[in-house]
């Protein structure tokens, strides 16, 4: 072989072993894009993400210092969110670039002593940096060496907005969740504020939450009395929480009534109520509150068979007048305060409450404008003109006939029910509720102290009852109606009373 | 699958051998750096690093050893490698790691070269 064959072997044998390093060089920056694109692209914090990416670029090119500085143009603010390998003086002099705002690449890269320095965009005003010292081969960096920073550096900045994006839904979803938390907690508070408002307001500040309209107005209304006889000789007999338990049975079973025909229960007063019944049909409110103070009374006989043997049976007297009548807020003021009502006052209210007081208890006493308006429709006895107290004229009043129907009602009820207070647990899917029995028949069962905002009627729930003399006893029941404050549910098997 | 790395440090004479066994990423790698400081803590001023033959190492890994050697150069301390495969050994020559510590075939030889 000649001297030059040689020298041109050699030469290629060098040129040979530079593309293998080259090759080799090029398949670890293809290794670190590809390890960049999984470790960077799927993170979600953005100071891991950009302490990530700086890392990989003092690996890949080999340098003791490096330094990724984001910059807010629109704050004039500048950070280093991460550097690795710079000593007390750079870090003097990078805090003092920051502070004094002098922060171009050039005097960055000159205050810190780096070779290169390279921008990336990331979102909206915001833009960050990565500079790199000397590599510690002491090589210069190459053009390729750029363009494989500039892609890492993209790669980062899509990233970076991509976890922001996240933050952002995150921060979204906790907003959410907070504003639904405060919907909650004001539909707790409605819920237990509509106990003590009357639907009409109720309905009237959900039109106009900011500013309801409660200014009087009159209007064409029936208003319904209804009072217990002989409720002070009960109060006396028992203690104050039982009398409490009773009533609660008594006028729960008259509020399904009251509501069942669109009536407002406006005042109650211990041993009475006040309910108001609108609409635009004049005949129709008549009507409605005819038959809810029918259903009152058909009620009580219920209750009263319920409860026979335990307590002494009550009396209702109800009264209902038809008429024109101021409605809207009343201000009371007294010297402790200043108190906002809202109801019907007048003539037509007035009359109302003493047509009830009039009767007889279990007995139904309307005027003769609500007789007018109700027609045929109900049977009635004339009970003539009736001088009632602070009413100038003797008024006629008439008594509400219940009809057959409406009479033969309580005998429907199959098995009497019985006043018990038996601690259960009501089964809601997984999760269980304490609350206690108002009253159970053989097949049935009221149960209070229950959340009945998470029941359906005519779905069954599994109960765990603590019976008085029998103990624990366990058994489906399908709720029947929900009231408020308390559900009836019928169950397959006869109860242990 | 990233195999967990796993860090143990030996005395071999004068000198604070730590193994290697693993992947070797940024995320994963701050057991060298705390193994490093164990021994330099210990007064340690010979280091050998030995890398298992399954040891993977990435550009994020190679970082880590950067920053240990930045370290070792400030305390003057002197810092050997074995194990590494070929494919390494030509990368850690590419990035600069072998000007700052030398490389040997086996851990006897390296151990005979402090």
């Amino acid at each position: 072989m000649k001297q030059t064959d040689i020298k041109r072997l050699k030469k290629r044998l060098r040129e040979a072993a530079r593309a293998q390093r080259e090759l080799e060089r090029r398949m670890f920056h293809l290794k670190t894009l590809y390890d960049a694109s999984r470790e960077i692209g799927f993170l979600i914090d953005t100071q891991a993400i950009l302490q990530n990416l700086l890392m990989m670029v003092i690996g890949t090119f080999g340098t003791f210092r490096g330094v990724i500085l984001l910059a807010d143009t629109e704050r004039g603010s500048v950070e280093a969110v991460a550097q690795r390998g710079l000593d007390e003086p750079a870090l003097n002099a990078l805090a003092h670039a920051v502070q004094s705002g002098r922060c171009t690449a050039d005097e960055l890269t000159a205050s810190l002593d780096l070779q290169v320095w390279i921008p990336f965009p990331v979102k909206n005003q915001l833009t960050g940096g990565i500079g790199l010292a000397e590599k510690m081969t002491g090589e210069p960096y190459t053009a390729d060496d750029l363009e494989l920073l500039t892609i890492l550096a993209n790669q980062a900045s899509v990233a970076i907005q991509n976890a922001t994006a996240h933050e952002e839904v995150v921060r979204y979803a906790e907003e959410l969740a907070a504003s639904l938390k405060r919907i909650q907690i004001l539909e707790s508070i409605k819920t237990n504020l509509a106990k003590f408002v009357p639907k009409t307001v109720q309905d009237l500040i959900e039109q106009s939450p900011e500013a309801p309209s409660l200014d009087k107005r009159e209007a064409d209304l029936s208003v319904l009395f209804a009072d217990i006889t002989g409720y002070t000789r009960l109060s006396a007999q028992m203690d104050l929480d039982r009398v409490n338990q009773l009533v609660e049975v008594y006028f729960g079973a008259f509020l399904d009534e009251i509501l069942k025909h669109g009536g407002d229960v406006n005042e109650t007063a211990g041993d009475g109520l006040m309910v108001i019944f609108r609409d635009p049909d004049p005949r129709q409110h008549a009507t409605a509150a005819a038959l809810a103070a029918l259903g009152i009374q058909r009620r009580t006989q219920e209750v009263n068979a319920t409860l026979e043997g335990f307590f002494e049976p009550i009396a209702m007297h109800v009264g209902v007048n038809s008429g024109i009548a101021a409605v809207g807020a009343t201000k009371i003021e007294g010297t402790a305060g200043t108190r906002w009502t809202y109801t019907a006052s007048g003539p037509t209210t007035n009359v109302a409450a003493r047509l009830a007081a009039l009767g007889q208890g279990g007995s139904v006493v309307i005027s003769e404008e609500t007789r007018r308006r109700l027609g045929d429709d109900f049977a009635v006895e004339d009970l003539g003109p009736q001088s009632l107290k602070n009413v100038a004229q003797p008024v006629r009043v008439y008594r509400l006939v219940p009809t057959e129907r409406e009479a033969a009602l309580p005998a429907r009820r199959r098995h009497p029910r019985t006043l018990v207070f038996w601690p259960v647990r009501l089964w809601i899917g997984e999760q269980s509720f304490e609350g206690r029995t108002v009253d159970a028949s053989l097949h049935g069962v009221r149960l209070t102290d229950v959340p009945t905002a998470l029941l359906e009627v005519g779905k069954s729930y599994r109960l765990d009852i603590h019976t008085d003399r029998h103990g624990e006893f366990s058994c489906l029941a399908e709720v029947r109606n929900i009231t408020d404050g308390s559900v009836g549910l019928e169950t397959k098997e006869p109860l242990p009373l | 699958m990233a195999k967990d790395l796993e860090i143990s440090i030996r005395p071999k004479a004068d000198v604070s051998v730590i193994d290697v066994k693993g992947d070797v990423t940024a995320p994963t790698g701050q057991p060298i750096e705390d193994a490093y400081h164990k021994v330099t803590g210990a007064g340690a001023k010979k280091i050998l690093f030995t890398f298992a033959s399954d040891c993977y190492i990435n550009s994020g890994g190679i970082a880590i050893l950067i920053g240990v050697l930045s370290e070792t150069r400030k305390k003057e301390q002197v810092v050997r490698m074995t194990g590494l495969s070929q494919h390494f050994q030509k990368i850690f020559a590419m990035v600069g790691i072998t000007k700052y510590a030398q490389v040997f075939p086996s851990e006897d030889a390296a151990l005979a070269d402090f």
